[in-house]
């Protein structure tokens, strides 16, 4: 019989990391994406009358490399993923974030996942739980 | 203009609909050069869930902050060029510390009805 706890899989302890760097044509792609042109996003100007100083990255442009950091440590595409983020701090224009995670409960299958700037920051942070432990396979 | 007042808990706010054309796959490329090139995703879900929650919630009050978000994803990925259906209800609202909270539940469904993405949007609402 097949078992479908999470324990019986060999589950990477972390999680394959992805950087990227938030600059101003990559915030400026996704508020294309997303049709969020908020000027704390995409005007320097306006947001440098902010106490950010300068323009934001998208809270979710930056949730987003929590998807891939999954999608890299299952490269199969079979595990599917319940996410529970909290933004935490501002990602300001020209920062560079990495998004990464390490194994929190193998048995229910549940990350601790959180993004870091360059200047060691947490940015963001949360849970990824696995939903179908039987069929994810880890990344080798 | 979406107040804090404005909202029901338990009420449908709206839907729209959304369409993962070309153009948004190209951007999606140039931003993110690791991710799976020309075909749709679960960030690439949670960006449209994004674009659609601009779009049925609007025009809102400035000043609003995205404080957290829940996802559920059940491996349903839709084809490129496909419609996405986007649906969008208050599921809470309250005020603590005088900061008002606002819980706006998502779900993007495939023209066949498959459902694609599911999400828990935690807003700190500024009027």
């Amino acid at each position: 019989m097949m078992s479908t706890d999470a324990s019986s899989l060999d589950l990477p302890r972390e999680l394959v990391t992805v950087p990227l760097c938030a600059d101003a044509t990559r915030i400026r792609l996704y508020a294309e994406v997303t049709g969020d042109f908020n000027p704390l996003h995409i005007d320097a100007a306006f947001a440098a009358r902010t106490p950010f100083g300068k323009p934001i990255a998208h809270g979710t442009m930056v949730l987003n490399l929590v998807w891939q950091a999954l999608s890299a440590s299952f490269p199969d595409g079979s595990a599917y993923w319940e996410l529970d983020i909290r933004f935490i701090r501002p990602v300001r224009e020209g920062t560079t974030v990495t998004a990464g995670g390490r194994l929190e409960n193998a048995e229910a299958g549940i990350y601790k996942v959180e993004v870091t700037s360059d200047e060691g920051e947490v940015v963001l942070a949360g849970e990824a739980r696995i939903l179908n432990p039987a069929m994810g396979k880890a990344a080798t | 203009m979406w107040t804090f007042d404005r909202f029901e808990p338990g009420a449908l706010i709206g839907e729209t609909a959304l369409s993962l054309d070309a153009d948004t796959l190209s951007r999606w490329a140039q931003l993110y050069p690791g991710a799976s090139a020309g075909r749709a995703s679960p960030d690439l879900l949670t960006a449209m869930m994004m674009r659609g929650y601009m779009e049925v919630i609007s025009p809102r009050p400035p000043g609003n902050v995205h404080a957290g978000q829940k996802l559920r994803w059940t491996g349903s990925l839709p084809p490129s060029g496909s419609a996405i259906r986007a649906r969008y209800s208050c599921l809470a609202k309250e005020i603590r510390k005088d900061r008002r909270r606002v819980t706006i539940g998502a779900q993007l469904t495939s023209d066949d009805g498959r459902i694609l993405l599911e999400g828990e949007l935690l807003m700190m609402w500024a009027a």
